[in-house]
Order: structure tokens, then C-alpha cells, then sequence
């Protein structure tokens, strides 16, 4: 894959996953409104998608350093 | 031509063996220039390995080329490539050297290896920088036999991209796990490791309506609305903290209990209310456990039920399961209206289960009005066993009923199970006030009404019983040993007994250290009570007031002697005759230090 289409890539991931983000911290902000009124406890969705948010930004990490590496090495050998 | 289609189709697959079988019958086909593009190039451009690896120092010494049509399909290939650099081959006999078709193809590290042997003129140098300023934003540099690429740079909005991309993913992966940790040790997951945290009166609520998964209480909580319990099978660990109950609790915070309850106090303000129902003030009936429960309670009580017996208890109604190591501090009065039979009782009302390291606080005060009472348990069924249990509330009741026969109990009212090693320090009082001579007054020191088993129990309390028109029936241990199969085995009282009546006609009083009326057996127990007790009628035993003629037989039992005192038993009943007693099956002693010589004696 050549790296201007990795690039692009990467911007849609980091589009994504930074709307995954901000729909995270929207839930986390109403969840922890919602328990500190007593409305409900804690949701076993929020270590679920506590984890999602983890492994989907650790990839995104993982993305952008194989972009590097790639980019580094990008012109390889016929 | 033939052969010209041959070696392009042969170059597009890198079929070697074509291209040489071809090449071999005629040299000069390796300068064919297919339009605007030499073979060399179409091979790059095909990346046709095979071929470039045998024929590329051939092919890169061609200068000179024999132009034949230039294939559309290559055209359309290089144009992918090329993009904006089309341009600079759109002029009649342009050429894309090889050079340039790598420049193009942004092979640059191949490129760079094989600059020095390719053929380049100016214009190919020109172009190649061209190509890598447009379309690859690239500077070159070119000498006679080398270039030099340098690294494509990002440009600031890509910079900027990726490095927001960088610290918002690092910031969300930190975040995310700083909040993981965080509300699990804030909030919990409900478990029983790890249980959800309770720090207001709403999370209470919702736990309870819950129902299910475990709790656990992070501050003291005031209630502010009528609390509506439901049944409840988790587990609640109130971490030692209260519950200020005030007037909003009074149904139970739970109605079935099949989880745990444990480590939680609750306070409720003064109350003053009607009682019409079977109330247990924490939980209506237990069948899982309670733990470590401190109830402090300050009432005063009214029934006004009509038909149905109401029973009342500071913990549970019906305990099924099992109440341990808890408390009660309350002071209550509660005042009955003789219709229906009504109890009041400190910890269960009705026991199946298992009531164990239970008690009263010394400064706890049951006063009732025709409400029979007691300090522990009220009804101990065949399965139930109280065990551990120390009542050291004051128990008081009286009556003015005609029709109410008043009983008292220090730890259990009516005992068909078992009773062990519990101990009664509060005082008992029952005195009734009736004006017709019909029914009779029961007061126990450990129980009053015994059925079952009585192991191992001990009251210090002082016994009091007082009526004009009632006979009495007080016992340090128990005041009616009711049947054949009942026993009080290695029991023991310590208090003095007062019994006291203005009227000497058809009134008798029975009191003795251990039992006052017995059917049943009274083995290895000892009595230390003085009695304070000036009647005609009175009967006072060492260890029983008056035992049944047809009595089990008692046996083994030992009794300080008191002036009053003549024999263990004093008196037999025989149909409705009593006869004088003796001291069968019992001993007199004449101090406590005698008595601690015997085997029986444990405190």
C-alpha cells in the first residue's frame, strides 16, 4: 500500500476512533451522573466499552507506528 | 509486428523464455520504443523482474530506438502513475526513459542503486526532478552518477494530524483506564469481591429494587421518603454504618430476605404509630442471613388490630434462616387492646432458623400493656434454635384485662426447639391487675412457656409478679415446663423471685429457681434465687414450684437452701390436688460454695 494511501487511512481511523471517543466520554459523563443520583449503578456496558475505547485507540496507536515504519521503509526493493 | 505485440505481451508477464526466444532471433528488437516508452521502462512499468534481472544492462546502453505504435493499455498504466507529470510527455517523440519511468513510479531506492549505469540525458534529469517536486513534493539532487532523494517530509496539517491523533489516543487509552480502576474501586461491579458502593438514599433504593448482586454502604443515609421494601437476594454490607431510619421505615426495608444483610445499624426517631399487622422493623421474614445488625429504637406502640394476633419484633417477623451477632437498643412501650393476642420480642417474632450471639442493650426497656413479651425471641419453633443469646433489657408488662394472661420471657417466649446457652440480666415483670379470678401470670427468667429443649442457660435477673385475681407462676429458668418431652438440662438462676398478691383465696403462687410448673424433665441444674414471697398459698421450690405428678423424671439438680425453701420440688400436682413436695431428683446446699463443689455447676 503506498503511504499517501495508508495516510489517508490513518485520517478516517483517527476520525473514527475519535468519534468512538467522544461518544465514550458523553456515555462515561452521563453514566457517572446517573449513579451519583442513585438512578442506576454502574452499567456492565461501561468496562465493556472502556475496553473498546482501549484496545481500538491502543490499535490506532499501533496503526500510526506502522505507518512510520512503513513510511521509513516505504521505497522497497523490486 | 508480430513479434513487437509478443515481446510487450511477453514483458506485461514477465515470460522470460518468450521475450529471450524472440530477442535471440533479432538483437535489434531490444531497442524497440513502443510510442513513448522503451522497453526497459514498460518492464519497470510492469514490473517485469524476470526480464529486467537478464536484459537490464543491455537495454540500458540502447540510446537510439526503433519507434513502433505505443500500446493504449501501457498508456493508461503510465497515466495512473504520472498524474500531474503527464504533461511533460505530451510533446511529439518524448520519451520516457527508464530513469524517469522509476522517478515516476517513486522507486527511489532502486533508482538511487541504479542511476550511475542508466542512460540519462538532460532533459531525463530535468524531468526526474520535476517528477519528484510535483508529484512525490520531493527535492532531488543530481550529479553525473548519483542522486540523492531526501526523505518526503509531512506537511504542517498532516504534522498536526497525526500528532492530535497521538495525544488524543494515548490521552483516551490513559483515561479510559484511569476511570476503569478508578470506578472500580468508587462504584464496584457487584460482586461479592468487589460490590457495588452505596453512598445516598437512591442507590439504597435502587439496590433493594434490585434486588440481586452485593452492596455495600459508604456513608450513614437519611431517609426522606416512605421507604417500600421488596424482596431482596443479594447481599447489603452496611460497612458499620447507619441508616437514620426517622419515621420512614415501617414496613421492613426488606420483605424476604434470601440474600445477607450485615454490618449496618439503623436508628429510628421516636415513633409513635399504630400496629394492626406482623411487623419485623428490618426484614419481614428471613431466609437468608443477618449479620451484625444494630437496631436503636425509641417507640411507642399501639395495636389496634381486632381479629387476627399481631407479633412485633425489632429485626425480623419470621426468621427462617439465620440472625447472628446482632443488637437491639430500644426502649418501647406498647400498649395492646386485649382482642387479639399480641407479642413483642427483640430480634424474631417467630423463629424456624437459627438465632445466634443475638442481645439486648442494658439500657433497652420493653413496657407493654396486655402485650406479651420478650427479649429475644418470642416463638422458637421445633427446628429453631437460639443459641449465645443475652437479653439484658428490662421486661415489663401489665394488665388491667380480665381476659389477657400475661407472659414474660427473658430470652424466648415459647419455646418448642432448642435454647442454649443464653442468658437473661434484665429484670421481669408482670403484674396484673384483673378484677375476676380466672387465668394465671407466667414468667420465665430464660423462658416462659417451654415445649423443647432449655441447654445450658442462666438468669441473674430479678422476677417480679404481682396479682390479686391470678395465680402466678414464676421460674428463674422457665415457667412452665410444659410436657413430657420437655427439657431444661444444666440451666441455672441467680436473681430473687418476688411474688406478691393482696388476695389469699383461690390464688396460688408457684416460684422456684429453675421451673415452676414442670411435666417434663429438670436434669443437672442448680439454683441460686431467693425468693421474697409472703403467702399462704405460695409454693416455693428449690428447683420447681409444683411439678406433675406424672412428670419425667427429674434427676441430678442442686439448690442453695432459703428460709422460705423447704424441698426441691415443693409441691406435687395430682389432678387438680396439690400435694406437699420433696426433694427428689434434687439437693439442697447450704451456700454457693458448696455448690460450686458439684459437677453440674458452670457458673
Amino acid at each position: 500500500m503506498k503511504n499517501e494511501k495508508m495516510l489517508r487511512l490513518l485520517y478516517i481511523a483517527a476520525l473514527a476512533v475519535a468519534f468512538f471517543d467522544l461518544a465514550f466520554i458523553i456515555f462515561t459523563v452521563i453514566e457517572v451522573i446517573l449513579v451519583a443520583t442513585g438512578t442506576v449503578f454502574l452499567l456492565p456496558s461501561f468496562w465493556i466499552l472502556a475496553l473498546i475505547i482501549i484496545i481500538i485507540n491502543t490499535a490506532l496507536l499501533g496503526y500510526i507506528g506502522v505507518y512510520f515504519l512503513i513510511r521509513s521503509k516505504s521505497e522497497k526493493r523490486r | 509486428m508480430d513479434k513487437e505485440l509478443e515481446i510487450l505481451s511477453a514483458i506485461k508477464s514477465d515470460n522470460i523464455d518468450l521475450f529471450k526466444k524472440i530477442i535471440e532471433q533479432k538483437r535489434g528488437y531490444l531497442s524497440l520504443c513502443y510510442g513513448r516508452f522503451p522497453i526497459l521502462s514498460l518492464c519497470y512499468l510492469y514490473k517485469s523482474s524476470k526480464i529486467t534481472k537478464e536484459f537490464e544492462k543491455a537495454l540500458s546502453s540502447i540510446t537510439t530506438y526503433t519507434y513502433i505504435d505505443e500500446d493504449y493499455e501501457v498508456y493508461k498504466k503510465f497515466r495512473s502513475y504520472a498524474k500531474r507529470c503527464l504533461r511533460l510527455y505530451l510533446l511529439e517523440k518524448a520519451v520516457v526513459s527508464p530513469v524517469e519511468m522509476l522517478a515516476v513510479m517513486e522507486e527511489s531506492v532502486y533508482l538511487t542503486e541504479v542511476y550511475p549505469n542508466l542512460t540519462k540525458n538532460e532533459k531525463a534529469k530535468e524531468n526526474i526532478a520535476k517528477i519528484y517536486r510535483i508529484n512525490h513534493g520531493q527535492i532531488i539532487e543530481q550529479t553525473r552518477d548519483s542522486i540523492i532523494i531526501r526523505k518526503k517530509r509531512l506537511t504542517r496539517f498532516q504534522k498536526i494530524i497525526i500528532m492530535t491523533a497521538i495525544i488524543t489516543a494515548s490521552v483516551m487509552i490513559l483515561l479510559s483506564g484511569s476511570l476503569w480502576a478508578t470506578f472500580n474501586v468508587v462504584y464496584g461491579i457487584g460482586t461479592d469481591d468487589n460490590p457495588y458502593r452505596i453512598s445516598n438514599e437512591n442507590q439504597l433504593i435502587r439496590a433493594i429494587e434490585k434486588g440481586k448482586n452485593s452492596y455495600k454502604l459508604t456513608q450513614d443515609i437519611t431517609l426522606s421518603n416512605v421507604w417500600q421494601a421488596k424482596e431482596f437476594s443479594g447481599s447489603l454490607d452496611g460497612n458499620n454504618h447507619t441508616i437514620f431510619v426517622k419515621d420512614k421505615m415501617i414496613n421492613g426495608l426488606v420483605t424476604d430476605l434470601s440474600g445477607k444483610i450485615e454490618n449496618l445499624n439503623f436508628t429510628f426517631n421516636d415513633l409513635e404509630m399504630d400496629i394492626a399487622i406482623n411487623t419485623g422493623l428490618i426484614v419481614y421474614t428471613n431466609n437468608g442471613v443477618i449479620n451484625n445488625i444494630r437496631v436503636t429504637l425509641k417507640a411507642v406502640f399501639s395495636e389496634v388490630a381486632e381479629e387476627e394476633d399481631v407479633f412485633f419484633s425489632c429485626i425480623a417477623y419470621e426468621n427462617s434462616g439465620e440472625i447472628n451477632d446482632s443488637e437491639v437498643n430500644a426502649d418501647i412501650t406498647f400498649n395492646g387492646n386485649g382482642i387479639s393476642d399480641t407479642y413483642l420480642s427483640g430480634i424474631a417474632s417467630i423463629n424456624n432458623g437459627t438465632v445466634n450471639n443475638c442481645a439486648t442493650t442494658e439500657t433497652s426497656k420493653f413496657i407493654t400493656d396486655t402485650v406479651d413479651v420478650s427479649g429475644i425471641v418470642t416463638d422458637n419453633s421445633a427446628e429453631g434454635v437460639v443459641s449465645g443469646c443475652v437479653n439484658n433489657a428490662q421486661l415489663k408488662q401489665t394488665s388491667a384485662s380480665d381476659n389477657w394472661l400475661p407472659n414474660v420471657g427473658g430470652v424466648v417466649l415459647r419455646n418448642q426447639g432448642e435454647v442454649s446457652d443464653c442468658f437473661n440480666y434484665g429484670n421481669l415483670t408482670a403484674i396484673s391487675t384483673a378484677t375476676e379470678k380466672k387465668l394465671d401470670i407466667y414468667v420465665g427468667g430464660v423462658v416462659c412457656i417451654n415445649n423443647g429443649r432449655v441447654i445450658k442457660s442462666k438468669s441473674s435477673a430479678d422476677i417480679t409478679g404481682s396479682s390479686n385475681n391470678f395465680s402466678i407462676y414464676a421460674g428463674g429458668v422457665a415457667s412452665f415446663n410444659n410436657t413430657a418431652n420437655s427439657v431444661i438440662d444444666n440451666s441455672c438462676s441467680y436473681g430473687k423471685i418476688s411474688l406478691s398478691t393482696q388476695n389469699e383465696e383461690g390464688i396460688f403462687l408457684f416460684a422456684a429457681g429453675v421451673v415452676a410448673l414442670t411435666r417434663g424433665a429438670v436434669v443437672n441444674s442448680y439454683s441460686v434465687a431467693s425468693y421474697n414471697i409472703d403467702n399462704e398459698n405460695a409454693f416455693v421450690g428449690g428447683i420447681a414450684g409444683v411439678a406433675d405428678y406424672f412428670t419425667a423424671l427429674s434427676q441430678n439438680n442442686y439448690y442453695v437452701k432459703q428460709l422460705n425453701v423447704e424441698f426441691g420440688t415443693a409441691s406435687i400436682l395430682v389432678g387438680n390436688t396439690i400435694y406437699p413436695g420433696s426433694d427428689t431428683g434434687a439437693i439442697s446446699q447450704t451456700d454457693l460454695e458448696q455448690l460450686k463443689g458439684k459437677e453440674v455447676y458452670w457458673g
